[in-house]
C-alpha cells in the first residue's frame, strides 16, 4: 500500500479504544489497525 | 490492421471509477460470472464501436500485481496469458502516485495499454494539474483524461483504443530501476527468456527477484537452477540494502511512481478547507463520529423497514385477492393446494423478501459504499470487530444482518482473505433478522416483558461475542490486520449504484427462488400426505423431553425455515388463537425457551441459499447442521435453568 522503508507518512487520527489510525501517505488517507501500525517503525522528522 | 473483434481488459486500483466506465461501455449487455474455480467476480461485456465488436473484461481492482490476494492474481494471469489487445488502466488523477505504482506494473507485462486519466474533476478540485502529453511522453502510453462519472472522455478512450490496437502501437517505455538491480535483471532475463513462458522474460525475472511463490513455482518446474540463481541474487541486493529484495523493489518502483507524478503535476492546492474534508473529520471523529454513525445506521434501518412494511403490506394484500381467484377457478383440491401452497407461496415468500427489503437495502448500501462513509464505518468500528478475529470491514455485513441476513451474507465478500469471509459469513447468520425481531418482541416482549426480550437481545450478541471467537481460534489461519484506503468523499453515481442494485437482485432471484420454492414445496407436501403430525411426534424427545414445549411446536420449526415469522404465525393458526397468554402448557417459560431456539436454530431457506451461493454446499450443510444442533442445546439448557428459578 506504498509504506515502503523510507517513506513520509502523518498521522491524522487514531480512533479511539486503541482503535486505528488514520495516516497520510503518497497523497492518499490509509486506515491502519492498531496491531499492523505498531509495526510501523517511524522516526520523527520536523 | 483491421480487427473485427477486439478484447480490452479494464485494470485499475480499487475505488477509482473503473465500475463507471465499465456501465458506460458496455450498458447492459453484461455478463456476471466468477473467474474460473474462484469466488472472485468476473464481468464481461460487449459494445460495438465503429464496425468493431470489442469484449470488455473488467479485472478486480487491485492495488499492486503480486501475489498478495486472489485478485491481483486473477488479473496479472489473466493479462499474461490470456493475452488482451489491450489493457485499459483507470487511473485515478486526483491520487496519481499510487495508482502510477500499479501502472508501472501494468508496464512491466509488456502489454499495449491506453490511460484512462480518470476523476479529473476531484483532481481540479484538489489544486491538481496534470501535464498529460508529459505522461504520454515519459511513459510512452496514450493518455486519455474522463470524468466518468458524466461520461466525459469515455468516446475518445475508445477511439484511442481502437486506433492503439489497429496500429500496433502503445507498447510502453520500459522502466529502469536504480544500477544493483537493473543488472541483475538484465542477467536473469536473459537466462529467463530461453525458457517457453506465458510471461514477459523480463518480468519474470523481477517476479523471482521478488520471490513471488507462484512464478518461483512455475520456473522450478522447468528448471530449478534458475530459481535458486534468482534467490542468489536476490541475496546480493538483500546485502547492499539491507532490506529484502522485494522491499527494495517495491521501493523503486513507488520512487519512480512518486518521480513521475511529481513531473507531470502541479498541486495548488484550495486555500478553503473543502466540504468533503470537514465531512470526513467529523464522520472519524472520535467522540462525534460515533453519534453520526448511530445516526445515520438507525435512519437508513428506519427508511428500508418503513419502506419494506408498507410494501409487503401492499404485496400481501395484492396476494390475498390473488388467491380468492384462484381458489374460484381451481378450487381446494390435492393437486390446486400443493400448488399453491408449495410452488405459488414460495415464490410469494421469494418475492416479499426481495422486493421491498432487498431493493432498498441494497441501493443503500451502493450508495454509501460509493460515497466512501463504509469504509469510516469500518474505521469507527476495527477495535469491536478485532475481538472475534475480524476487522473493521466485518461490520458492515454485521450490522447488514439485523435487517436481513442474505445480503448481509453476500456482504462478506468485502473481506480480504477465505478464512475471513467464512468467518464473517458465520457470524453474520447468528444475527436475529428483521423477521426474528418479529419473533423475539411478538412473543416474549409481548407477554413474557419487554427487558426479556431485550435479554434475548443480550444473550445472542453474546453467543456471537463467543462463537465468533471460538470459531477464530479454531480455524487455521491468521487473522489480517486492517489496512484500506479511505478514499475522498464523493457524490455516488446514481445509475452505477442502481445498476448495482440491479445486478445484485437478478443474482439472488436466480440462485434463492428456486431453493425457496423447493423447500415450501416439499414442505406442503408432507403436509398434505399427513406425514406433519407423525414428524411432530418424531421429534417429540427434543421438543417435548428436551425442550419442554408442546409436540406441536415441533411442526412450527419446520416451517420456520421457510420464514422465521411463520413460527409465530403458524404458532397461532396450530393453538386457534393469536392470544397466547390463554394457551395452557405455553407459559413464560415456554415461550422464552422457544423464541431463543427459533432465533439460533437455522438460517431461513433463503439465507441457506446466499450460504450454499458464497461458502458451497459442505460449508452451508456444516453451519446450518450445526446452528439446529447448537440451537437445541442451548435452548434445553435454558429451559432447565428457567425451571430451577421457578419462573
Amino acid at each position: 500500500m506504498g509504506l515502503t522503508p523510507g517513506t513520509n507518512v502523518v498521522v491524522v487520527k487514531s480512533a479511539p479504544f486503541h482503535g486505528p489510525i488514520e495516516i497520510s501517505v503518497r497523497g492518499s488517507r490509509l486506515a491502519i489497525g492498531r496491531g499492523m501500525a505498531e509495526r510501523i517503525l517511524v522516526s520523527v522528522e520536523k | 490492421m483491421k480487427k473485427d473483434k477486439i478484447v480490452i481488459g479494464l485494470a485499475g486500483n480499487a475505488n477509482v471509477g473503473k465500475s463507471v466506465i465499465f456501465n458506460h461501455l458496455t450498458g447492459l449487455h453484461q455478463h456476471i460470472g466468477n473467474w474460473p474455480g474462484k469466488t472472485v467476480e468476473k464481468a464481461e461485456g460487449t459494445l460495438h464501436f465503429k464496425g468493431h465488436t470489442i469484449d470488455v473484461v473488467d479485472l478486480p481492482g487491485i492495488y499492486s500485481l503480486s501475489t498478495f490476494s486472489i485478485e491481483e492474481l486473477i488479473s496479472r494471469e489473466y493479462i499474461a496469458v490470456e493475452n488482451p489487445d489491450l489493457v485499459i488502466n483507470v487511473v485515478d488523477a486526483s491520487v496519481l502516485e499510487r495508482n502510477l505504482f500499479f501502472t508501472l506494473q501494468l508496464v512491466e507485462l509488456e502489454t499495449p495499454i491506453v490511460i484512462a486519466l480518470n476523476q479529473m474533476d476531484m483532481a481540479k478540485k484538489k489544486g491538481i494539474k496534470i501535464d498529460q502529453e508529459k505522461m504520454e511522453k515519459i511513459l510512452g502510453v496514450p493518455v486519455v483524461p474522463t470524468v466518468a462519472t458524466s461520461r466525459a472522455g469515455i468516446y475518445e478512450l475508445m477511439q484511442t483504443s481502437v486506433d492503439v490496437v489497429e496500429k500496433s502501437v502503445g507498447k510502453p517505455t520500459k522502466i529502469r530501476y536504480g544500477e544493483e538491480l537493473e543488472t541483475r535483471i538484465q542477467k536473469l532475463s536473459e537466462i529467463v527468456s530461453k525458457l517457453q513462458l506465458p510471461y514477459p522474460a523480463r518480468w519474470a525475472a523481477i517476479k523471482l527477484l521478488e520471490e513471488d511463490e507462484q512464478i518461483e513455482g512455475r520456473i522450478r518446474q522447468l528448471d530449478p537452477k534458475i530459481v535458486s540463481a534468482a534467490r542468489k541474487l536476490a541475496k546480493e541486493i538483500e546485502r547492499i540494502h539491507g532490506h529484502s529484495c522485494s522491499t527494495v523493489i517495491t521501493s523503486e518502483r513507488y520512487e519512480i511512481a512518486g518521480r513521475i507524478a511529481r513531473e507531470v503535476q502541479e498541486i495548488v492546492p484550495p486555500t478553503k478547507l473543502p466540504m468533503r474534508e470537514r465531512l470526513h473529520a467529523l464522520t472519524t471523529d472520535r467522540i462525534l463520529g460515533y453519534p453520526v454513525m448511530v445516526g445515520v445506521i438507525l435512519s437508513v434501518f428506519f427508511g428500508i423497514f418503513s419502506f419494506g412494511d408498507y410494501t409487503s403490506q401492499l404485496l400481501g394484500t395484492v396476494f390475498e385477492n390473488f388467491y380468492s381467484v384462484y381458489e374460484s377457478v381451481f378450487g381446494t383440491g390435492i393437486l390446486a393446494t400443493l400448488i399453491w401452497g408449495g410452488i405459488i407461496e414460495g415464490l410469494i415468500a421469494g418475492i416479499t423478501i426481495a422486493l421491498p427489503y432487498l431493493i432498498p437495502f441494497y441501493l443503500m448500501l451502493y450508495f454509501l459504499e460509493d460515497s466512501g462513509y463504509l469504509s469510516r464505518i469500518a474505521f469507527l468500528m476495527d477495535n469491536l470487530m478485532h475481538k472475534i478475529g475480524l476487522h473493521g470491514k466485518a461490520f458492515i455485513p454485521a450490522m447488514l444482518g439485523f435487517g436481513c441476513n442474505v445480503p448481509a451474507c453476500l456482504g462478506c465478500r468485502i473481506m480480504e482473505t477465505e478464512r475471513e469471509r467464512l468467518l464473517a459469513t458465520f457470524v453474520v447468520t447468528l444475527v436475529p433478522c428483521a423477521a426474528t425481531s418479529v419473533i423475539i418482541l411478538g412473543l416474549v416482549g409481548a407477554y413474557v416483558g419487554f427487558e426479556w426480550a431485550l435479554l434475548l437481545y443480550v444473550i445472542d450478541l453474546l453467543i456471537i461475542f463467543v462463537l465468533g471467537r471460538i470459531a477464530f481460534k479454531v480455524l487455521p489461519g491468521e487473522s489480517t490486520g486492517l489496512i484500506m484506503e479511505m478514499h475522498d468523499y464523493r457524490t455516488p453515481h446514481l445509475k452505477t449504484v442502481v445498476k448495482q442494485t440491479w445486478f445484485r437482485l437478478k443474482e439472488f432471484v436466480i440462485m434463492a427462488f428456486p431453493l425457496i420454492i423447493a423447500g415450501s414445496f416439499i414442505i406442503k407436501l408432507i403436509d398434505i400426505l399427513g406425514f406433519l403430525e407423525p414428524i411432530a411426534d418424531v421429534l417429540s424427545p427434543v421438543t417435548v423431553v428436551w425442550l419442554g414445549l408442546p409436540a406441536i411446536t415441533g411442526i412450527t420449526l419446520i416451517f420456520g425455515v421457510l420464514r422465521k415469522e411463520l413460527t409465530l404465525l403458524m404458532l397461532a393458526t396450530l393453538f386457534e388463537t393469536a392470544d397466547f397468554a390463554t394457551v395452557v402448557g405455553f407459559g413464560s417459560v415456554q415461550m422464552i425457551v422457544f423464541t431463543l431456539v427459533a432465533m439460533l436454530y437455522i438460517p431461513c431457506v433463503a439465507t441457506i441459499a446466499a450460504l450454499v451461493k458464497e461458502q458451497g454446499w459442505r460449508r452451508a450443510l456444516f453451519i446450518t447442521v450445526f446452528e439446529i444442533a447448537f440451537a437445541i442445546f442451548v435452548g434445553g439448557i435454558a429451559y432447565r435453568i428457567l425451571m430451577l428459578t421457578g419462573m
